[in-house]
């Protein structure tokens, strides 16, 4: 073999510069650093909320319907949160999971073009809203939002209801809907009821612009899902599917 | 002249059409305060199934409404002389339906008293923001015509005549867009519903002048004119030629629906809308009237009468079934979700027809509905008949027949 200096100066060269490219990842790991995400939710630089739901945790315990309903302090027989038992027959069992559906406060909302007084509009932090003093009651955005998250208010239309979060009182013969906790986001605490009360830790909320952020790295980690995709609609809550099937 | 032993009785009926509408337009009433006191948990519609009977009866009545306008201004537009006799009395017919049908919608609204959001706060993006401010304007346009109609202004109607049509083509296609726009709702969605919402109008509204026109000659004892019989026979002509048209488009869409499996159209075949659907749609609304109309039109106005009532129930159960069967499906889970309707529902709804005949009498009885307005103009314009104390008791003055000797 020929040692000859040239030789021995590629070397050292090839040798040092693959030692520094194998193990600083690993030295920036040790150190504590996380490496950002790929941005893949990023759609600019302001805030854009949104949730991730694992249905891999989620026990169905409607932990968050209570909470969601509390906070809201929704008129009765309204409640925003629905959790779904979802079954699927198998050959020899029934696999089951639980699957809450609340508004999904999609990007491009089905429910927002329909309306015919722009009593639901998207606000620029992505949170989908229903202006109760506006709404006609006509029902037409519960007919255009495929994913059936809107209620209606029956109570008769001249009655006060229950005290709103936000203030004021829930009138009758109105749509409402999720609203993404949005009192409490105005007043600068960024959270969601549901989120706060799940005892499972199921549920994420945040900023989906910042790719650093809890709800980011849960749904890139967990390769989120979001829900009937052909709708176009582009909902912000993304879904974590059960890693396995449960027996029942 | 009208016999003078069957008069007296013919009178009766008329009185006693005038009492059960105003009983039925008072449980209307009954209903519509219930609706705002209690709130809508006296309706059977849902977060699931949210548009209700009352949904489908509103769009029966303005379709009828629209047909009606546009079937009598085409014809004054071709300028056939034989059809303008019943011009005014289809534009006044459009009234009664219309305005009574818009009341039974805000009661449906959640919240009427802020119907002028439509104004404060318009959205150009929904279909319903354009259907309720095309039919005000329609609403408008068509008042606005019959009153020309009504004091003889022949040019002025004419010219009423081409934008009133236009209105009228425009509102009813965009009541069916606000359907066709809705992606989640398989029945609904596509290009071909306002087409169909167009002619299903169009059918109801020549069903609904031939129905309303014969009734009333036979209630008041009163003889046709040639010229007014020779109309209706070949509006029945029309109505048999669309009839068949709507049946070949009926089959046509629901072997599409069943070759791409749309589950809304087993709604629709099967259970719940089997029998409305094979019986009341397609057996009673139209293969029924269409026999009918092919065997019996050359003679007898009672068969042609018949076949336009038989059309109307058929085109009322076909928007019924449109609406809610519509709805059933749930797009998340694909559960069915089920409806019941209720007796406030059906209150408001047969109030909501009970006005729309009561207005109609009104118009029979003062506004002297058989004149045309070609003869009107050269006439000048004649004072209303004077009132008289029957309700239904006209004075019988048929200008159709010397704008028909003429």
């Amino acid at each position: 073999m020929d040692f000859s200096r040239r030789n021995f100066i590629r070397l050292a060269g090839v040798v040092g510069v693959s030692g520094a490219v194998g193990l600083t990842p690993l030295a920036v790991l040790q150190a504590g650093v996380q490496v950002p995400l790929p941005a893949i939710l990023k759609t600019g630089d302001a805030p854009r909320y949104g949730m991730f739901i694992d249905l891999d945790k989620c026990v169905g315990c409607n932990a968050c319907t209570v909470a969601c309903i509390r906070e809201n302090n929704t008129p009765r027989g309204i409640g925003y949160i629905d959790v779904m038992a979802m079954e699927k027959p198998r050959a020899a069992y029934l696999d089951t999971h639980f699957q809450p559906m609340q508004c999904m406060h999609c990007e491009d909302p089905a429910c927002v073009p329909v309306c015919p007084v722009q009593a639901t509009y998207k606000r620029a932090d992505g949170i989908v809203v229903q202006d109760l003093k506006r709404c006609i009651g006509c029902k037409y955005c519960m007919q255009a939002c495929p994913y059936q998250v809107r209620h209606f208010n029956k109570q008769p239309p001249f009655s006060h209801g229950r005290a709103h979060p936000a203030g004021g009182s829930y009138p009758g013969g109105v749509v409402l809907k999720c609203t993404f906790c949005q009192h409490r986001i105005d007043a600068g605490n960024i959270t969601t009821a549901c989120t706060e009360a799940c005892p499972a830790d199921a549920r994420y909320f945040g900023d989906l612009n910042d790719p650093r952020s809890d709800v980011s790295r849960v749904i890139f980690e967990r390769k989120g899902i979001q829900l009937l995709p052909e709708k176009l609609t582009r909902p912000q809550i993304f879904y974590g599917l059960p890693k396995t099937e449960r027996r029942v | 002249m009208p016999n003078t032993e069957t008069q007296p009785r013919k009178s009766a009926l008329i009185y006693l059409l005038f009492f059960a509408c105003l009983a039925l337009l008072a449980l209307g009433v009954f209903s519509a305060v219930q609706i705002q006191l209690k709130g809508q948990e006296v309706f059977g519609s849902s977060d699931q199934v949210p548009w209700n009977v009352i949904i489908a009866g509103y769009v029966f009545l303005a379709l009828a409404a629209s047909g009606l306008c546009l079937t009598a201004n085409f014809f004054e537009l071709l300028n056939i002389k034989r059809f303008q006799l019943l011009q005014k009395r289809a534009h006044f017919l459009a009234v009664s339906f219309l305005v009574p049908a818009l009341a039974m919608l805000a009661m449906d609204l959640g919240q009427f008293t802020r119907m002028h959001h439509f104004i404060l706060y318009p959205s150009l993006s929904s279909p319903l923001w354009w259907m309720g401010t095309v039919y005000g304007i329609y609403l408008v346009l068509l008042l606005s015509e019959f009153w020309a109609i009504h004091k003889g202004y022949a040019r002025m109607a004419y010219t009423f005549s081409v934008i009133t049509l236009i209105a009228a083509v425009v509102a009813t296609s965009i009541l069916g867009g606000i359907f066709s726009v809705i992606l989640d709702r398989t029945l609904w969605f596509g290009s071909g519903t306002p087409v169909w919402f167009v002619f299903s109008a169009v059918i109801s509204g020549i069903a609904a002048m031939i129905f309303m026109t014969i009734l009333t000659y036979s209630l008041k004892g009163k003889p046709m004119g040639e010229d007014l019989q020779q109309a209706l026979r070949e509006l029945g002509t029309i109505l048999t030629v669309l009839l068949g048209i709507g049946l070949v488009f009926t089959v046509w869409r629901l072997i599409a629906s069943v070759y791409a499996k749309v589950p809304d159209t087993f709604f629709i075949i099967a259970s719940p809308y089997g029998f409305q659907f094979w019986v009341l749609f397609l057996g009673v609304g139209i293969l029924v009237p269409f026999l009918l109309l092919l065997t019996r039109t050359k003679r007898k106005s009672s068969a042609i009468e018949l076949a336009g009532l038989l059309v109307l129930i058929g085109m009322y159960v076909d928007k019924h079934i449109f609406v809610l069967a519509g709805q059933l499906r749930q797009s998340i889970d694909g559960t069915t979700a089920a409806y019941t309707s209720t007796p406030a529902e059906w209150g408001l709804m047969v109030g909501t027809m009970a006005a729309a005949i009561l207005l109609y009498m009104f118009g029979e009885r003062f506004l002297s509905l058989d004149q045309a307005p070609r003869h009107a103009e050269a006439e000048k314009p004649k004072a209303a008949p004077a009132p008289t104390d029957e309700p239904g008791a006209m004075v019988v003055s048929l200008p159709e027949e010397s704008v028909a000797r003429g």
